[in-house]
């Protein structure tokens, strides 16, 4: 049997053999493997911002590039501010905003489901400025949105930095969903700008604890934010818990600004009570708001739902991807547990969501982009902080799946016919047509009659509502006028099938018929007359 | 004596066999229940069921194998001369530094040696090896020549040095002091070797399964129970006789240590596995590293398994060869077959190919759980909740991987052959490979597959979404391992889960939620409705459906008495799925409107309703009156009924969801007073009548109506045919009627079915349209009705234009047609099969 053998004389290691046995190059903080790979692999850092780095001029002049946003802004927002005609949501505003506080109220109490301060602004900017073309009235909403745009711009660097203020900001000006606000003569946006501002006010606050300014400011644009729009309450709540477990600041400040929330929400609740009591939403918002697959994927991608918008479901589907990859990654990354607001954007962004979903499923459906609206600019800022502040791989494909989304909902909405069903086109043409004693004749409930008040005014053609093209016919107005050869104009929007045989078969005669092209579908307009 | 750590609780051994016991049991009921449905399946189908029935054998096969494991006990001191073969090929120089430093503090005396492969790898840090060598006063063997690959260099290790007994540990594995203190008493005279459990250095998820709890806690012990666990090339101490007895170690496979144990087993030796690790080291980090060397491992057993199979090799005893065809070949082959897991719900979410029962999802997850849970639990046992997790995840991952070394190991016979060799990379490694495109690829198509099925409007097919989006969960946590940095890998693992999770829940919300599911056309267009708009407008109405052809298969149906008075059950025909359901309806009689109560309780039931109009008043007790309202086409062609049809039009328009109108059927007889031939009527009159009505509804907007042309299954010419035909453009469907009227009928007729249907399906498929047999009958009276109908169900297979079957059950004035007992029990059993059970097909008709 061979000899045994004692053990070697030790040798000292060298350095990178005693690291690479003891296992401990890496801080200890990080994981083995990385420990492992720092060792192992060439990993010296690369940061991400390489890759989606700004020119360098760009970041030497902040304020050139933050203008250069504010352009695109508002080159995105003004380009076609008046193409569209009016939707009927719209002129249900003018139509409230034009009259004296006391009638507005009452409308306001019900027909619509907002408190009313939004009705009075646009009150004084009809007087104010005489507007009445789509350009002048969408015009506050339009100047809205590029302020929302800075306004995100701000967020993003105050809980970034301003490259992440920068990319947020691009992605709202380019969110389909903020353009479709941005150009509608609505609370949206507006409720969008208080909202982003009281949170970046919030923020700061929480940032700064001795300025007592920020206080104001959440005050002031929380309070506003509330008399504009109920659904800003989705995006309160997470907010005010949060500001409630802010210790860094004044427990007198905390309760002050809460206070302030809560003064106008429940002062509010009596017309909230009254206008649900009118019927409207006692069932939920409609049918199409119930839970489908499709619906929940499209309300979860909210800032790149173009709403009027067909056929761009990869918009929504890599919207979708983009939102839940950075939501995802903003809760669960490591890396983000030092970030001060992160169960703040994560609560902003997601609550909306859930609980309209929840409430969806669970009691009526409500699953429209419309009701968390008001959490778009924090899920723009999420994506955008997320994107600079991942591994650039992932970076990177967030921010692309998010610009292409948007870039397919704006190319989209930006359709030479407008948006909207071209019930202006429809008017005026009657109105060119039309002749003493004829009749205009509106159709299937929707665009005509009330709703399309403001075209028939501008045209001089009040229209008459029915809810079909016999009981139109049949009207005593349309006898009367059709017995003594005049002229009845039948406008549907959607269009009827079968509606010129139908016209045909009550004995009369189509003596012209046009389609005016526009939104999802035309609208279409009949002249009959006697045969 | 205590054993040794390592081993598994006895407690989780117990109910991992009680387990793997129901499991066996549950898998064989779920099996049998499947082989009954099978049999009208296409290939995807079978592929499937192949699929399960090799998984469920590979788990018979191995519970034997995994029932006791052997624990081993310390073992007496140790004794003997050692040698310790560090194996370098072209790892950093540090790394060999520390493991050689570890090396030379193993506590038990020993020589140390570095075999140093360098040159033959390429490496250029070779000489630097020989220099580290001297540095610590080690023998360095540095080759030049001789066999490739770590077998080489050990055998040329081998014979030079002279050690009873010699380690083997790689060169980033760091040996622990005790390591032989341990394992050198275990060589009793007949032992050759002693394998241990390996030991990495991993992150705390271990993503990649590198620890592998079942195998070296599960498989290993279990094996070494029948003299069978393997070396896995590190950590292990070799008799040096032994190997000498072999001809030193194995050079025939790409890696040395299964084929040496091999060989070793059948030449008598024994093997001792100890559960312990007794070294540390790196493993692969990336899912494309990973790949590579399962790929390299699976090829190695593969290879041994196709062309040295240890069912015929001998001196290997019988529980020995189960547990090398095991490992080298069944376990790889069903892991292989797995794809087909993957890949089927694509097959049904792409191109409609199904591959299940659609319609008894319930029954298939109660059947399946049966076999699925047990299952589970036995992996949760054996494993953890973490290792099983992991184990199926791996299986998902490596069923691309085993698949390719399947085929690479078939064209590997000759060792000369051998088209790749080499170690997993310790430093650098790849994170794409073309086999992990493989994968990505299948992600994709797994994702890509469930977006395409939420955008169709009707008729998801939510267990495939379902099914897609766990197989594509399962595949995030490997896909993502695309870089050796944690922070890379994580947030990547993120941003593939999330999105996937996500669409999961949304998915399951939507099965789950109680309204039912409006359509995304519905939604996209009712979003661009009014934001507070006054109560009660619709600005979205629901879009018209219509019914198309299935994509394979034929769409039952049924004409029950019944129907007639608004009834809509279908549960005297069991199982079988009736996706039409059939009454008549006369212009003239009591009536005549549309039924928009019973359509829509049909539509609720997810089928289709299909009216027989008749332009007629029918008699008592008779079904032939021809002579009703003379020249009665050309009467409807010039309005006369109008105002009904339009009534009737408007209604169906209404409806909106998918119906079909047999419209004049049988127009090519002699019966009614639509026929062509009788009452003054003539085919071109027939054609204008049959337009009219169509251009009414059409007017009317009723585009969810589907059209029948219906005809008599008798002696017909194509001239005949040509003239009755009202135009592909006033046609979707061409419907036969065709009976067996047994020996007591009107026509004294006993024929079988495709006597009764196939001259005429062959003179109607030139048309183009799908054909729908709209009444198959035979009487209750006929020689075999439940035969007969059997023949049906069957011969239907060789009339392929036909899409659609609809049986007649009532009882007529010329013959009875119910269907007997005997007939209804064939129709249950045999009417499940999936080829008469499609899922339904229609488009938006706007």
């Amino acid at each position: 049997m061979q000899a045994l053998r004692p053990p070697a004389e030790r040798v000292p290691l060298l350095p990178a053999a005693r690291e690479w046995r003891s296992g401990v190059h890496a801080p200890a903080t990080a994981p083995l493997c990385t420990r492992m790979s720092i060792i192992v692999t060439d990993t010296r850092a690369r940061s991400t911002d390489r890759i989606l780095a700004l020119p360098d001029e760009v970041r030497r002049r902040p304020r050139a590039a933050f203008a250069v946003l504010l352009g695109v802004a508002a080159a995105v927002y003004f380009l076609q501010l008046g193409a569209s005609a009016f939707f009927m949501d719209e002129i249900f505003s003018w139509s409230a905003a034009r009259q004296d506080f006391g009638q507005m109220f009452t409308q306001v109490s019900r027909v619509e489901v907002t408190p009313p301060l939004y009705y009075v602004f646009l009150h004084f900017w009809l007087d104010l400025t005489g507007a009445s073309s789509e350009t002048m009235m969408r015009l506050p909403s339009a100047i809205a949105g590029v302020g929302l745009v800075a306004a995100v711009a701000w967020l993003g660097t105050i809980v970034g930095d301003r490259k992440v203020g920068l990319t947020a900001g691009a992605l709202t000006a380019l969110s389909p969903l903020v353009l479709s606000y941005a150009q509608m003569v609505r609370a949206y946006v507006f409720v969008m700008l208080a909202a982003t501002i009281t949170v970046a006010a919030v923020i700061r606050l929480v940032q700064r604890p001795d300025e007592r300014r920020w206080v104001v400011l959440a005050i002031v644009a929380g309070v506003t934010a509330i008399l504009l729009h109920y659904t800003v309450a989705l995006v309160f709540v997470p907010l005010g818990i949060w500001l409630l477990c802010a210790r860094e600041v004044h427990l007198g400040a905390r309760l002050a600004v809460l206070g302030a929330f809560a003064a106008p929400a429940v002062a509010l609740l009596p017309l909230l009570g009254e206008q649900m009591s009118q019927g409207h939403h006692a069932n939920g918002a409609t049918d199409y708001a119930r839970i489908t697959s499709t619906g929940m994927m499209r309300l979860i991608a909210t800032p790149f739902d173009g709403r009027a918008i067909l056929n761009v479901m990869p918009s929504y589907q890599l919207g979708f991807v983009a939102l839940v990859d950075a939501v995802a990654l903003l809760a669960f990354m490591d890396r983000f547990r030092t970030l001060r607001t992160r169960w703040l954007l994560v609560g902003t962004a997601v609550f909306p969501l859930v609980l309209i979903i929840v409430v969806s499923a669970l009691v009526n459906p409500f699953a429209v982009s419309r009701y968390t609206a008001v959490a778009t600019p924090f899920m723009l800022v999420v994506i955008a902080l997320v994107a600079w502040r991942v591994p650039r791989t992932v970076g990177f494909a967030i921010l692309a799946a998010a610009f292409v989304a948007s870039a397919l909902g704006v190319a989209a909405a930006n359709t030479p016919t407008g948006r909207w069903p071209d019930v202006r086109s429809a008017t005026a043409y009657v109105g060119q047509q039309a002749e003493r004693g004829d009749v205009f004749a509106g159709l299937t409930g929707l665009q005509f009659g009330g709703s399309n008040l403001l075209y028939e005014e501008r045209y001089g053609v009040p229209a008459l509502q029915f809810g079909s093209p016999e009981e139109a016919l049949t009207a005593p107005e349309s006898r009367a006028a059709l017995r003594s050869d005049r002229a009845v104009f039948l406008a549907a929007w959607p269009p009827i099938e079968g509606l010129w045989q139908t016209v045909e078969r009550s004995g009369f005669a189509v003596r012209s018929a046009r389609q005016f092209s526009g939104g999802t579908w035309p609208v279409e307009v009949l002249e009959v007359v006697r045969r | 004596m205590v054993p040794f750590p390592g081993y598994l609780d006895r407690h989780r051994v117990v109910i991992a066999r009680a387990a793997a016991l129901l499991a066996i049991v549950g898998g064989t009921v779920y099996l049998v229940w499947r082989a009954q449905m099978i049999t009208e399946l296409g290939p995807a189908a079978w592929a499937f069921f192949v699929a399960e029935v090799f998984t469920f054998l590979t788990l018979v096969s191995a519970v034997p194998l995994m029932w006791t494991p052997r624990p081993r006990r310390w073992a007496p001191p140790p004794r003997g001369t050692l040698d310790v073969f560090i194996t370098v090929a072209n790892e950093p120089l540090e790394m060999v530094e520390a493991t050689l430093q570890a090396a030379l503090d193993i506590d038990y005396p020993h020589e140390t040696y570095i075999l140093n492969d360098g040159e033959m790898a390429g490496s250029s840090t070779s000489g630097a090896i020989e220099a580290l060598a001297a540095r610590f006063g080690v023998t360095c063997f540095t080759r030049t020549d001789g066999a490739r690959g770590k077998a080489g260099n050990l055998n040329n290790a081998l014979r030079r040095t002279d050690g009873e007994f010699v380690a083997v540990i790689d060169a980033d594995h760091l040996a622990r002091p005790d390591l032989a203190d341990d394992l050198l008493g275990h060589f009793h005279p007949r032992v050759a070797f002693v394998a241990t459990r390996q030991d990495f250095r991993l992150e705390a998820n271990d993503w990649l399964n590198n620890t592998d709890f079942f195998f070296y806690a599960v498989i290993q012990p279990a094996k070494d129970r029948d003299n069978a666990a393997f070396s896995c090339g590190n950590g292990v101490i070799y008799r040096r006789t032994a190997l000498d007895d072999i001809g030193g170690f194995s050079e025939w496979n790409l890696v040395e240590d299964l084929h040496t144990s091999y060989q070793l087993h059948a030449r008598g030796w024994q093997s001792v596995y100890v559960p312990r690790p007794v070294t540390t080291g790196t493993a692969p980090s990336t899912a494309a590293e990973l790949a590579a060397q399962r790929l390299r491992w699976a090829t190695d057993s593969l290879r041994l398994f196709f062309w040295d199979n240890p069912f015929v090799k001998k001196g290997l005893s019988w529980r020995q060869r189960i547990h090398y065809g095991q490992t080298t070949g069944i376990y790889y082959l069903a892991t292989a077959f797995q794809v087909v897991f993957l890949l089927c719900p694509v097959l049904t979410l792409l191109f409609g190919i199904d591959v299940l029962q659609v319609d008894s999802a319930g029954q298939y997850l109660t059947h399946l759980l049966a076999f699925g849970l047990p299952f589970a639990v036995m992996l949760v046992a054996f494993a953890g909740v973490r290792g099983a997790v992991r184990l199926v995840q791996m299986q998902s991952f490596l069923a691309p991987v085993f698949c390719v070394a399947a085929f690479r190991a078939l064209r590997m016979r000759d060792s000369s052959t051998k088209a790749f060799s080499g170690v997993t990379r310790k430093t650098s490694q790849q994170t794409m490979s073309r086999i992990t495109l493989l994968q990505w690829s299948i992600f994709v198509l797994l994702v890509g597959s469930v977006g395409f099925e939420l955008a169709r409007d009707w008729g998801i097919e939510w267990g495939a979404v379902l099914w897609a989006l766990v197989m594509a969960v399962s595949l995030c946590a490997q896909n993502s391992m695309v870089s050796m940095k944690w922070d890379v890998t994580h947030s990547m693992r993120i941003a593939l889960t999330a999105p996937v999770a996500v669409a999961l829940l949304v998915a399951l919300l939507s099965v789950w939620a109680p309204l039912p599911g409006a359509s995304p056309t519905q939604v996209l267009a009712a979003q661009s409705g009014p934001a507070n708009a006054p109560v009660n407008l619709d600005p979205a109405p629901q879009p018209h459906t219509r019914l198309l052809p299935p994509r394979r298969g034929v769409y039952m149906g049924v004409y029950d008495a019944d129907f007639q008075q608004g009834e809509v059950s279908t549960a005297e025909y069991g199982d079988a799925n009736m996706r039409i359901l059939h009454r008549y309806q006369q212009w003239w009689g009591d009536s005549r409107d549309f039924d928009r109560t019973w359509a829509d309780k049909v539509a609720e039931d997810g089928r289709v309703p299909m009216i027989t109009w008749e332009p007629w008043l029918k008699p008592e007790n008779s079904v032939t009156d021809p002579d009703q309202r003379p020249e009665l086409l050309d009467r409807i062609a010039d309005g006369e009924w109008d105002d009904y049809i339009e009534r009737y039009a408007a209604a169906a328009a209404d409806y909106r969801n998918p119906m079909v109108i047999r419209f004049m059927h049988e127009v090519n007889g002699t019966w009614y007073p639509w026929a062509a031939e009788v009452n003054g009527n003539t085919p071109q009159a027939f054609q204008r009548a049959f337009r009219h009505v169509h251009g009414i509804f059409e007017r009317a907007g009723a585009s969810n109506v589907s059209w029948v042309f219906g005809i008599d299954s008798h002696e017909t010419s194509t001239e005949e045919l040509e003239t009755l035909y009202p135009g592909d453009d006033y046609v979707d469907w061409v419907g036969l009627s065709g009976f067996n009227w047994g020996p007591e009928g009107y026509y004294a007729l006993e024929r079988s079915f495709l006597a009764a249907f196939k001259s005429t399906v062959d003179l109607v498929t030139p048309l183009g349209k799908p054909v729908m047999l709209s009444e198959v009958g035979t009487s209750a009276l006929s020689l075999d009705p439940a035969g007969w109908l059997e023949g049906a169900l069957s011969d239907v297979r060789e009339l392929p234009s036909v899409k659609a079957m609809v049986l007649f059950n009532a009882d007529t004035p010329d013959a009875d047609f119910r269907l007997t007992d005997d007939a209804l029990g064939v129709l249950s059993r045999d009417a499940t099969a999936k080829r008469l059970a499609p899922r339904m097909n229609s488009r938006l008709a706007r």
